[in-house]
């Protein structure tokens, strides 16, 4: 029997699994007109309207991930005029960031995105997401937490 | 008081009993979601998902409640393994918490744009968890069947 696998091509597999293992940054956010970015917001405006008090909302700063069939969602909640949310006046946030901010993640069944769970950030948290991470959802879905630590920095794209 | 109350209500309501209760003045009755009725599966089936990355496999449901009322939904469930098996807290990603009190597992639910959508859930809570739930436009008659939405929030 002849033995196929020489040293050069034992280098090659190994340089080729190298470059495909290189580690992957978070998926990038969905781009304004994303029909999946809006049927993710449209998704998550009850549970946000419930956090907030029961108000009709809008979003303000948002961003929509997405990795197979699964969303992660962060965005700020305003009122339905754009007006920012004082969480003051809200006893169920009292303790939430200003300005209230939700995060949460999706998924695709029967081709309808799901909420699995959101939340309004609170602002003495240092990762939003922390309960999610315990998932084993799709490497990279989540935002770093220096996400929210740096008001939406880490560098990476947002609007 | 009020937490021991609604422990109580919740606990009394007729859970699948199937009836409606209906109350002088509201003319939107509570309705509770028999098994077949297509409503409860559409609850359980926004609920499951979670349920099944939370406690790490295929879940199905015991429920203790399943009910709807203006548009807000409820239900209290036992999860548990496909064939009844029990779910060993241990696997779930529950492990580590100190504060636990079995599986057992609420969820609230809005009707908007034509369909549920899940809002929130908890669980395992140590307490009335879902009493906190009410607020904004959540009627309190969702949770305690037996009273009337103007006395809960008085």
């Amino acid at each position: 029997m002849t033995n196929t696998f020489t040293t050069g091509t034992t280098f090659a597999l190994v340089v080729a699994l190298t470059i495909h293992a290189r580690p992957v940054l978070a998926a990038d956010p969905l781009a304004d007109g994303d029909t999946i970015r809006a049927a993710v917001l449209e998704e998550i405006t009850p549970a946000a309207e419930w956090q907030v008090g029961g108000a009709s909302i809008a979003f303000g700063r948002s961003e929509v991930r997405r990795i197979g069939d699964f969303a992660h969602v962060r965005a700020v909640v305003t009122r339905a005029d754009g007006g920012a949310i004082d969480p003051e006046t809200v006893a169920w946030i009292r303790d939430a960031s200003r300005p209230p901010t939700l995060s949460g993640v999706l998924r695709l069944r029967d081709g309808r995105w799901m909420l699995l769970d959101a939340a309004i950030e609170r602002a003495d948290t240092s990762d939003p997401d922390a309960p999610y991470r315990r998932w084993r959802l799709p490497a990279d879905l989540l935002p770093p937490d220096c996400a929210h630590r740096q008001n939406w920095g880490c560098g990476a794209p947002s609007r | 008081m009020i937490v021991l109350a609604l422990v109580l209500a919740m606990a009394s309501a007729p859970l699948a009993s199937g009836r409606s209760i209906a109350h002088a003045g509201t003319p939107e009755p509570v309705r509770d979601l028999l098994p077949g009725d297509p409503e409860r599966k559409i609850l359980l089936d926004l609920l499951r998902p979670v349920l099944e990355l939370e406690l790490r496999g295929p879940v199905e449901f015991r429920v203790g409640a399943a009910r709807t009322l203006k548009g807000w939904g409820l239900v209290h469930v036992e999860p548990q393994r496909p064939g009844g098996g029990r779910i060993d807290l241990g696997e779930t990603v529950f492990a580590d918490e100190p504060f636990m009190d079995g599986l057992t597992t609420d969820a609230l639910f809005r009707r908007q744009g034509g369909r549920w959508h899940l809002i929130t859930h908890v669980v395992g809570p140590t307490d009335a968890a879902a009493s906190n739930w009410i607020f904004g436009a959540v009627p309190p008659r969702l949770f305690m069947p037996d009273i009337e939405d103007e006395a809960a929030s008085r």
